[in-house]
C-alpha cells in the first residue's frame, strides 16, 4: 500500500532530519527546534491530563517550575551530573503532581480548576519569598553542568538528550494510551459513573493522571532551562498556564498526535509574531478562544475531516 | 499592638474585603444564573479602571465619572454575554471555563497594548488627608470604598426581594425551564445578569484605583475574590459578601502578625481548605442530584 | 450470594422502595420484572452503589455493602449495565470491552510505559478474551469502529459483552435487549446465559420482554410501586393474579 509505505518513509525522513538538525542548522534554527522538542513534551503531559483524562490543569507551568528550579539547584548548588538531576527534577515534579491530584481527585469542573489555581498562586508565591533560593523575580542562572567529563559540545549534548526524551515520551504516551491506563483515562472523561461500575478505581486513576502529566511537565522544565540556560519565572505564570493549554486545544485534545501538532505550529507562532510581540498575548487567546468556538478537535481534526472528504 | 493599631488593621481589613466582596459579587451573580464561572471578570474591573482613567481625562469630574463608568461597565457586559458567552452556553466545562480566560487575556493584552505596563493614578476628592477619629488615622479613600460596598450591598438585597426583575433573575437561578414556564425571558435575565456582574466589576476597578493604582494585572484580585466565594459559597449572595469581608480581615490580621509571606499564602491555603472540606462555602448549597 | 433485607429507599415524600427482601443463590439467573415506575432501577442502583439506601441492609457475599462506593463494590466482584448504553468517547468496540476488563488486566504503570515483556503478555491475554467475546456476540466486523457509530441494538450487545468481560461474581443487567428485534434479543441473552453459566457469574435482570425473560430466569422478583408482589418461577409468576393484576393494569392505563 502506497499509504503505508510513504507514511512510514515520512517517519524516516523526519527522524533524520531531526538527528542532523543541531550540525545543520544555525544557532537560532536549532534553538526552536529544541523549543518545539520542549513543548511537545509539555503537550504530551498535559494532553494525558486534560485531553484524555478530562482535568482541568491551570498549574502546568508550576509543575515545569518544579522541574526547572529542582534540576538548576541540583545543578548550580550540588553539581549533580545531568542525567541524575534531571530524574530528580521529574521525580520533584510528580510530587508536585500528587500534592495537587491528591486533594483535587474528589473535585471536578470549577472546583477543580480553582485548585489547580491555587496550586499556581502558592508557587509563584513561594518563587517569590524566597529569593535566596530562587532568584525570585529576577530569576535563576544555570551554572556549568556536569556531564561527567565527556569532550562533547554542552549544545549537541543538550540536543541529543533532549531529543531521547522526547522520543521516550512519545512513546510511553503511545504505550500508555494503548493499555489499560489509557483506556480508563479516556473511561473516566466520558462516563465516570460507566467507569466506577466496571470497577475503575475514578479517583486513583485521576490522581495517576496528574502524576504522570507532572512528570512529563518536570522533565520539560528542567530541559528548558538546559536549553535557555536561564529561568524566567514569568515562564510559568497563568499567562504561560493558558500558552500552554493552546498547545492542546489547537492542536487535538485527547491524542500524541494533536500534542505534537499543536506544540509544534505554536512554538513558530512567537517567532511568527516576533516583529509584533506585543501582540502574542492577543493572538493566542484569540487563537485559543477561536479554536474553542470553532475547531473543538483541533488541528488534526481538521486533518481527519478532511481525508474523509471525497 | 495597641487597640488603635488594631482598629486600624480592621479598617483596613474591611475596606480590601471590600473589594472582594464587591468582585465576589460579581463572579457570584451570573454564576447563579448562567452556571459559568467568569475567569476574566479581574479583566473586567481592570477596564473599569482604565475607563474612569479616561473619562477623567477628558476632565469630567469624579462624581460623574463613577456612575458613567458603572454603566459603560452594564454595556459591556451585555455586549461580552451576547458575543462570547450565548454562543458557547451549551459547551463542555473545560471549554467554558479556557474560554473566559481567553477573553480576560484579550482583553489585558488590549489594554496593554494601548497602556504599556504604565502605572497611572486616579485623582479623586477622596484623596484627601487622613481623618483623625478616636485616635485612628482613617484614610478617606477606605471608608468610601466600605461605604459604596454597603450601599451596594443594600440595593442588591432591594432588588433581589422586591424588583421584578431581580425576581425573575432569582427565578432564573432557581431553573432555567421552570422561569421560562412561567413567562420570565431567561435570555433577557441572562444578559441583564451579566451586565450586573460587570457593572459591578467596573465600580469595583473605579474603588480600586486610587489605593492601588492603575496597571494591567490589577484584574490579578480575581484570585482572591474566587477565594471568597468559595469560602462563601458560590451559589450564595450574602455568602459572596461575607467571605470577602472575611478574607480581607484575615489577610489584613495575619499580615500583621505573621509577616508578608503568610498573607499572601493564607488565602491560597484557606481556598484549598475549603474545597476540601466545604467546596460549597459556608452558604452555598451543593446542585441537586439527579436521579 | 446476594441477600436484601428491609430495603427501602425515599425522595422526599416518594417511597421509591418499601422494605424489599430479595435473595438470590450463587449461579442463579433472577428476573426482574415490574410495571413501569416499580422501582426496578432503583434497586440496581441500591445493589450497584449509585444510590444509598434509606433504609435496610445488602450483602453481598455475606458483605454488607448498602451505602459503599460505587467502585468498591465493584471491587467485590459487581459489574452492571446501564439503562443508557455508557460509552467511552471515540473508543472503538474493541477498546470499549477491554475497558470492562480493567481489573483482570495484570499491567503495572512501569512495565506499561516501558513496553516491558509482562505488560505485552497481559495485554495481548486480554485481547484475546475480548476477542472471543466479539465473536460470541457477533461483533467481530465491528471491532474496530468507534463504538458510538454503531446503532442501538448492537451497542446493546457492546454493552453485555462489555459487562461480561469484567467477570464479575454477580452482574446486573438493567434493560440489556431493549432497542433489540425480537431475534437479536433471544440470541444475546441466551449467549449472555451461556457465558454466564460457563464463568459462574450470576445475573440479575430487568427485562421488560416477557418471552426472553421466562426463557432464560431460574426465578423471578415482580416488582410493584416500591413493593416485591410476587416472587417464585417463571411459571409460577406467570399464574400469580397480583402479578397480572399489576401488569393489566397498566396494560389498560397504556391502551
Amino acid at each position: 500500500m502506497s499509504g503505508q509505505s510513504g507514511r512510514a518513509a515520512l517517519w524516516w525522513l523526519t527522524g533524520l532530519a531531526l538527528i542532523v538538525a543541531p550540525f545543520a542548522l544555525g544557532t537560532y534554527h536549532a534553538y526552536l527546534v529544541n523549543l518545539a522538542l520542549i513543548n511537545i513534551i509539555l503537550a504530551i503531559g498535559l494532553n494525558l491530563l486534560t485531553g484524555n483524562s478530562g482535568q482541568i490543569s491551570l498549574c502546568h507551568s508550576s509543575f515545569m517550575a518544579i522541574g526547572a528550579y529542582g534540576f538548576t539547584l541540583l545543578n548550580n548548588l550540588y553539581h549533580w551530573p545531568v542525567p541524575f538531576a534531571v530524574v530528580a527534577a521529574v521525580l520533584l515534579a510528580s510530587i508536585g503532581g500528587y500534592a495537587v491530584g491528591y486533594p483535587a481527585r474528589r473535585l471536578s469542573g470549577i472546583y477543580l480548576a480553582l485548585a489547580t489555581l491555587a496550586f499556581l498562586a502558592l508557587t509563584q508565591v513561594v518563587i517569590e519569598e524566597f529569593p535566596d533560593l530562587t532568584g525570585g523575580i529576577r530569576g535563576l542562572k544555570i551554572e556549568a553542568m556536569n556531564w561527567f567529563g565527556l569532550p562533547i559540545d554542552h549544545k549537541y549534548l543538550v540536543y541529543f538528550l533532549l531529543l531521547g526524551c522526547t522520543a521516550l515520551g512519545v512513546y510511553a504516551a503511545k504505550q500508555i494510551m494503548d493499555n489499560r491506563l489509557g483506556r480508563a483515562f479516556d473511561a473516566i472523561r466520558t462516563s465516570p459513573q460507566g467507569a466506577q461500575a466496571l470497577g475503575i478505581p475514578v479517583a486513583e486513576i485521576k490522581l495517576t493522571a496528574f502524576v504522570i502529566s507532572a512528570a512529563y511537565a518536570g522533565l520539560a522544565g528542567a530541559l528548558l532551562s538546559m536549553v535557555v540556560g536561564f529561568i524566567d519565572p514569568v515562564e510559568f505564570g497563568v499567562s504561560a498556564a493558558i500558552r500552554y493549554i493552546t498547545f492542546i486545544v489547537i492542536g487535538g485534545m485527547g491524542s500524541v498526535a494533536g500534542s505534537i501538532a499543536g506544540a509544534v505550529a505554536l512554538t513558530g507562532l512567537p517567532e511568527a509574531l516576533r516583529p509584533v510581540k506585543e501582540y502574542s498575548d492577543l493572538v493566542y487567546a484569540a487563537l485559543l478562544l477561536l479554536s474553542l468556538l470553532f475547531m473543538p478537535n483541533g488541528l488534526v481534526g481538521l486533518a481527519s475531516a478532511l481525508r474523509r472528504k471525497p | 499592638m495597641t487597640a488603635s493599631v488594631l482598629l486600624q488593621l480592621l479598617v483596613s481589613g474591611l475596606s480590601v474585603g471590600s473589594i472582594y466582596a464587591i468582585v465576589a459579587l460579581a463572579l457570584v451573580i451570573p454564576f447563579k444564573a448562567s452556571g459559568i464561572l467568569n475567569f476574566g471578570q479581574g479583566e473586567i474591573v481592570t477596564v473599569g479602571a482604565y475607563t474612569a482613567l479616561v473619562l477623567v481625562g477628558f476632565g469630567m469630574s469624579y462624581w460623574l465619572v463613577l456612575p458613567l463608568t458603572v454603566v459603560i461597565g452594564l454595556l459591556a457586559g451585555i455586549v461580552i454575554e451576547r458575543g462570547f458567552i450565548r454562543p458557547i452556553m451549551a459547551a463542555p466545562e473545560f471549554t467554558l471555563v479556557i474560554a473566559t480566560f481567553a477573553v480576560g487575556l484579550i482583553l489585558k493584552s488590549a489594554i496593554r497594548l494601548y497602556w504599556q505596563d504604565n502605572p497611572f493614578a486616579l485623582e479623586t476628592p477622596l484623596n484627601a488627608d487622613p481623618i483623625h477619629f478616636a485616635g485612628v488615622v482613617l484614610n478617606p479613600l477606605y471608608l468610601w470604598v466600605v461605604l459604596c460596598t454597603l450601599l451596594l450591598v443594600v440595593f442588591l438585597a432591594y432588588f433581589f426581594k422586591y424588583n421584578r426583575l431581580g425576581k425573575s433573575m432569582r427565578a432564573v437561578s432557581q431553573s432555567h425551564d421552570a422561569a421560562r414556564l412561567m413567562g420570565i425571558g431567561v435570555e433577557r435575565v441572562l444578559m441583564i445578569s451579566w451586565g450586573m456582574s460587570a457593572a459591578i466589576g467596573a465600580l469595583a476597578g473605579i474603588l480600586l484605583a486610587p489605593i492601588v493604582g492603575i496597571n494591567p494585572e490589577m484584574g490579578h484580585l480575581v484570585l482572591k475574590a474566587l477565594v471568597a466565594a468559595v469560602i462563601g459559597g458560590f451559589t450564595s449572595l450574602p455568602g459572596a459578601f461575607f467571605g470577602g469581608i472575611a478574607l480581607g480581615l484575615v489577610e489584613t490580621y495575619s499580615g500583621a502578625f505573621f509577616g508578608s509571606t503568610m498573607k499572601n499564602i493564607i488565602p491560597f491555603v484557606l481556598l484549598v481548605v475549603f474545597l476540601l472540606i466545604r467546596p460549597y462555602g459556608l452558604f452555598g448549597k451543593p446542585p441537586v442530584v439527579r436521579i | 450470594m446476594l441477600s436484601v433485607e428491609n430495603l427501602s429507599v425515599q425522595f422526599g415524600g416518594v417511597h421509591a422502595l418499601r422494605d424489599i427482601r430479595m435473595s438470590v443463590e450463587r449461579g442463579e439467573v433472577r428476573g426482574l420484572i415490574g410495571p413501569n415506575g416499580a422501582g426496578k432501577t432503583t434497586l440496581i442502583n441500591c445493589i450497584s452503589g449509585a444510590v444509598v439506601p434509606t433504609a435496610g441492609s445488602i450483602m453481598l457475599e455475606g458483605k454488607g455493602v448498602a451505602g459503599m462506593q460505587p467502585h468498591l463494590i465493584s471491587a467485590q466482584g459487581l459489574s452492571r449495565s446501564f439503562q443508557h448504553v455508557q460509552l467511552f468517547g471515540e473508543r472503538s468496540v474493541r477498546d470499549t470491552i477491554l475497558t470492562g476488563m480493567h481489573r483482570q488486566i495484570e499491567s503495572g504503570l512501569f512495565s506499561m510505559i516501558f513496553g516491558l515483556p509482562s505488560a505485552r503478555a497481559a495485554e495481548s491475554r486480554a485481547r484475546q478474551y475480548a476477542a472471543d467475546l466479539m465473536q460470541q456476540f457477533s461483533l467481530t466486523d465491528y471491532a474496530d469502529q468507534p463504538a458510538h457509530s454503531l446503532p442501538y441494538g448492537l451497542l446493546k450487545r457492546v454493552d453485555l459483552a462489555r459487562s461480561l468481560a469484567a467477570r464479575p461474581r454477580l452482574l446486573l443487567l438493567d434493560e440489556p435487549t431493549s432497542g433489540m428485534s425480537e431475534e437479536e434479543a433471544l440470541e444475546s441473552i441466551t449467549m449472555v446465559r451461556t457465558i454466564a453459566r460457563e464463568s459462574g457469574i450470576t445475573l440479575l435482570v430487568i427485562e421488560h420482554n416477557m418471552r426472553v425473560m421466562m426463557k432464560i430466569a431460574d426465578s423471578i422478583t415482580v416488582l410493584h410501586l416500591g413493593e416485591v408482589i410476587a416472587q417464585g418461577s417463571p411459571s409460577q409468576v406467570q399464574q400469580d393474579p397480583r402479578a397480572i393484576e399489576a401488569y393489566l393494569g397498566e396494560e389498560s392505563a397504556d391502551a
